[in-house]
Formats: structure tokens, C-alpha cells, sequence
């Protein structure tokens, strides 16, 4: 994002001159300053997240409204004004984004908004009539509802909301007992169905055109790096790792059907690796990271409870990290840059806390805790500020 | 089609699934048959969490030996149950259960739920089973009921039961 400020205010301080110098004319100079220059700026950004929160904010307070009001309210008006507030919601977003005025940022709120609503909608029916059968179902009908909806918006906070309701979705089916997915009651395979699921969703969300309904491909690989971070932090735990290996298995479906997906676009991806030799060690690192966290639970529990092979799964989380990282600067991606710093410091911590908590006395784990914590924070904050600032310098 | 019929299209399908769905229900309620069903308490503690009762009943307990072919497992959580209920006073019990839909007895009626992996142990002789109606939302800080809870359940055409209304010591609650 450093880089985009960078290269739009040379843009602005550059495109004067070059008119001035006869080398572009009037009408050539505005159309680049309108083609670069109008990318997010900071104050975009700030419009973006204000108008976000106070969507989902006013969201939150309408349900909160009804909820305080149940008895006064008729459960027909209370239908009623839901599907008033939906309607206008989606209808004030398109206007925003699409039309007069033009507030983009402010229409995508909006339609963000209704989005929320449409899940409030569902989760409103049930209540009135007491369905509770199967929350899963409902996250699905709410997933299906709204997948439609980033590609016909072209809107990127659509595209999270609608990633973030597949995800909780294939969460809950996998928790759910009566599912054809269900993974058990232990606490491995569910990991490893995030890191699976993760992995699947930043592949998918890197091949955004080969996809119809996936609008915002960085939208959907953020959050499946999210999600496979998530996965990977959790196995690497060394502390009541006999945990992971108790109680019901369940199907291992899920895992077969997220392993094949994953194997297929890991495949595609690496086929197409012409373009971006940066990504070859991320992809790899990926796939490792993956397979461990797979052998992990594949029958060999008590291999996967000691301590070389944790050793062993950190080394491979830090790499990715790292990979991330290096990757990020090579593709000219700093939010691979920053997410790969963050999960590094993060890695680091956790690993210092999950090592030494039984080894130190509580002063000293939190003096040394507290120096571990800075020290990393500066160092990462430095390398990636420097590693941010390099991107903006090559781009510019 | 433009982007913003195509739009409008999805968002109207939204609120014309969301009414229906809840037609449907509605409908269900006004002319379904209705049942009594008795209750039991689960915890003391835990029978209001947040903003709903925890209801537990007799009828999810189902011996193995009341189904028309009797079993001599649990069937794995998930698997469709058709439970048949018959008047005993102002309430319903369990006639018998089946694992294949089942047409009642004149005055009986045929609800369905799912067998549920709670409670279920090796030599386990019962089934558990969830019907859709264990909970019960009340408005936001009415407490906890005490006294003994009668359920109101309409059964929809498909055997699905619906919770009508909670009677506490006869009472409608809340």
C-alpha cells in the first residue's frame, strides 16, 4: 500500500511537468492522473473502514432493537422491517457504488450490510419458530444466498463476508455429529482441516480468473492464509499435545476431499509457476507444511507427541513464514510482507511461552517473556518496514 | 441481463426465501396437528442459557427393542428416525419407531428426528434422539422457569414437529 501513495504523489508532482514539457498533452496528463492516481489513499482507506464499522454496527443494533423488544414487537413486523432494512441496505449500496453520488466505499458498507442482514434474516425466522435443528444448514443456506453477490457487486468486502460464511460453514459441518463430514471429537484433524482448507482457499484465491463467482481473489487467499496460519499455530503446540489425539474419531472425508483439492490446484499453481518464480518456495512450503500436519494424525500419534517431530513442524512454520515474506518482496505483495513478519514474531513468542512455562518461575518467564516480546516486535517491525520500503523504491 | 437486475434479482430471491421459509412455518403451526409432550430437566443450572430454554424430553430416550425391526445397535448419529406417539391422558408418548417412514394409527401421530451421538455408548440399548425442538427462545432476561414444563408441538405434513408454546405448571410461557 506504501508503494501506491509513493508512486501516486511522484504521479502528481511528475504529470504537471511533462505537460509543461510538451511530452504529454492536457487530456493525456489528467487521464493518467485518473487511471493511478485515485487508488486508495489513505483517506479512501479511513472513508472504507469508518463506513465498515458503522455498517456492521448499525447491523448489530437493529437485531439488538428487535431482540429487546421481542414480546412488543409482532413477529410479522418484525419480518416486515427486517426485509425493508435488507432491501434498503442493498439497494442505497448499488446507488452508492454504481450511481449518483458516487461514494463507492460508502455503497460497499452498505452492501456489506446486507449481506449481514440476509444470515440476521435466517437466524431471525429460526428464532421465531424455534428451529435449531441444524445451525450448519443455516450458515450453508446464508453462504449459498450471498455467493453471488461479490461477482455482481464487483465488491471486494462482499467477497471476505461471503469467504468468511464458507469457512464457518465447512467449520460447522465438520463439528457437527450427524454430518457426512463430521471429523470427531479430537482436536488434530480439525487442524489439519485448516490448514487443508487454508491451503485451498489462498490457491483458489491466487487463480482468480479461472473462477466465475470469485470476484476478489486476494480477498479469499488473505483469509485462507488466515485460516492456514490458524491451523499450523495450533499443531505446533507442544503442551498437552496428548490432546489432539483423544477422544472420537470421526469420517475422514473432509480431509480427502480438501487433500484432492489442494493437490489439484497445487499442481495448477506450480504448472504456472512461468510467471512467478517468487512463489516456487512459498508453494513448496505450503505443501510441506500441509503434509506434515497430515502425517501428524495418520495413524502414528505417538511419533507426532514427541518432540523432534514438533521441532521439526516449527522449523517448517518459520520457513513459511519466511518464504511469505521473501515471496511477498518478490511478487510486490507487502501484505504477504507484513502477514509473513506478524506470523513469524508470533511463532517465536508462542514457542518461548510453550517451552519454558514449566521451566521458569512466573517473574522471570514474564521478564524474559516481556524482553523476548520487544526484542522480536523491533527487529520484525524493522525488517519488514525496510522490506516495505524496498517495494515502494522498485515500483517507483 | 445487466449486473444490476441480475442484483436486485438475487436480493429480492433473499427476502422471497426468507418469507416463504417463514410462511411455511406459519402455516404448519395454524394447521397442524398438535401435541402435548412432556418435559424433563436437564440441569438445574444450564436450563435457561442466554436466551433460550434447554428442553429435554422423555420421547428422545427410544429403546432398541421399540423399533418395528428391532435393532441390536444404535444406528450411527444422523440417521433418520420416525417415532410413533400415542395419547396417554392430555399428553403424547412413544408408541414404537422406525427407521423407515411409518403411517400411524388412527389418533397417533408419526414425528421424525435424527439419532444423536450423545449418550451413545458400546452395548448402548437406547437411542438418542434429536427431534429439532430442544430449544426454546424466550425475550432477552425472563428468566428462568420453574414448575413442570409441558411442550406444545405441532406436527408438520412431513412429520417434522414444530414448538408451538411452553406451559409451566399449565401456564402459557413466558
Amino acid at each position: 500500500m506504501a508503494q501506491r501513495r509513493s508512486f501516486g504523489r511522484r504521479l502528481r508532482g511528475e504529470v504537471p511537468g511533462w505537460v509543461q514539457e510538451g511530452l504529454i498533452s492536457q487530456a493525456q496528463g489528467e487521464a493518467i492522473l485518473g487511471r493511478y492516481v485515485p487508488e486508495r489513499g489513505p483517506s479512501r482507506q479511513g472513508i472504507q473502514i469508518v463506513a465498515i464499522a458503522g455498517s456492521i454496527l448499525l447491523a448489530l443494533g437493529l437485531i439488538l432493537i428487535i431482540a429487546n423488544n421481542w414480546d412488543a414487537i409482532h413477529p410479522w413486523a418484525k419480518l416486515g422491517g427486517l426485509f425493508a432494512i435488507l432491501a434498503g441496505a442493498n439497494h442505497a449500496g448499488w446507488r452508492f457504488r454504481f450511481g449518483e453520488p458516487s461514494l463507492p466505499r460508502v455503497g460497499e458498507a452498505f452492501l456489506l450490510m446486507g449481506g449481514i442482514l440476509f444470515l440476521a434474516g435466517i437466524g431471525l425466522v429460526s428464532q421465531i419458530y424455534h428451529l435449531n435443528a441444524r445451525p450448519a444448514s443455516g450458515v450453508l443456506l446464508w453462504w449459498i444466498g450471498i455467493a453471488a453477490l461479490p461477482w455482481l457487486a464487483r465488491s471486494g468486502a462482499l467477497q471476505a463476508l461471503s469467504t468468511v460464511a464458507f469457512i464457518a460453514w465447512v467449520g460447522m459441518e465438520a463439528a457437527a455429529t450427524d454430518s457426512w463430514v463430521y471429523l470427531g471429537t479430537g482436536l488434530w484433524p480439525y487442524a489439519a482441516a485448516a490448514t487443508l482448507l487454508g491451503g485451498v482457499l489462498f490457491l483458489a484465491g491466487e487463480r482468480e480468473r479461472v473462477w466465475p463467482l470469485i470476484w476478489s481473489g486476494r480477498a479469499v487467499s488473505g483469509l485462507g492464509l488466515a485460516v492456514f496460519a490458524g491451523g499450523t499455530y495450533v499443531l505446533g503446540f507442544m503442551r498437552h499435545r496428548d490432546l489432539f489425539f483423544l477422544g472420537n474419531p470421526g469420517r475422514r472425508i473432509l480431509l480427502f476431499l480438501l487433500l484432492g483439492a489442494f493437490l489439484l490446484l497445487l499442481a495448477a499453481s506450480l504448472l504456472g509457476l512461468g510467471k512467478h518464480p517468487g512463489a516456487w518456495g512459498l508453494l513448496l512450503c505450503l505443501a510441506a507444511n500441509v503434509a506434515v500436519a497430515l502425517t501428524m494424525g495418520a495413524g502414528a500419534s505417538s511419533v507426532a507427541q514427541g518432540l523432534p517431530f514438533a521441532v521439526f513442524f516449527w522449523a517448517l512454520q518459520i520457513a513459511f513464514a519466511l518464504s511469505l515474506a521473501s515471496a511477498g518482496v518478490r511478487e510486490e505483495r507487502p501484505g504477504w510482507v507484513n502477514f509473513g513478519a506478524f506470523l513469524f514474531a508470533v511463532l517465536v513468542i508462542t514457542r518461548y511461552f510453550d517451552l519454558f512455562v514449566n521451566m521458569l518461575d512466573t517473574g522471570k518467564l514474564f521478564v524474559l517473556g516481556g524482553a523476548l516480546l520487544l526484542g522480536v516486535g523491533y527487529l520484525t517491525e524493522r525488517k519488514r518496514r525496510q522490506l516495505v520500503a524496498g517495494l515502494a523504491v522498485g515500483r517507483a | 441481463m445487466r449486473p444490476s437486475r441480475l442484483f436486485a434479482g438475487v436480493v429480492a430471491a433473499q427476502i422471497l426465501f426468507l418469507a416463504g421459509w417463514a410462511a411455511s412455518h406459519e402455516w404448519t403451526l395454524r394447521t397442524g396437528p398438535t401435541a402435548l409432550l412432556e418435559t424433563e430437566p436437564v440441569d438445574p443450572r444450564d436450563i435457561l442459557r442466554g436466551d433460550f430454554v434447554i428442553l429435554a424430553y422423555p420421547i428422545q430416550r427410544v429403546p432398541l427393542d421399540r423399533f418395528t425391526l428391532a435393532l441390536t445397535a444404535p444406528p450411527d448419529p444422523g440417521t433418520r428416525i420416525y417415532v410413533e406417539l400415542h395419547q396417554e391422558g392430555n399428553v403424547h408418548s412413544l408408541a414404537r419407531a422406525s427407521l423407515a417412514p411409518i403411517s400411524p394409527e388412527p389418533g397417533n401421530l408419526v414425528i421424525r428426528g435424527r439419532a444423536a451421538a450423545r449418550w451413545q455408548t458400546a452395548g448402548s440399548k437406547l437411542v438418542w434422539v434429536d427431534y429439532g425442538i430442544e430449544r426454546y427462545f424466550v425475550p432477552e432476561g425472563k428468566g428462568n422457569p420453574r414448575g413442570k414444563i409441558v411442550a406444545k408441538v405441532t406436527v408438520g405434513r412431513d412429520g417434522q414437529p414444530y414448538l408451538k408454546g411452553l406451559l409451566v405448571d399449565g401456564r402459557p410461557y413466558p
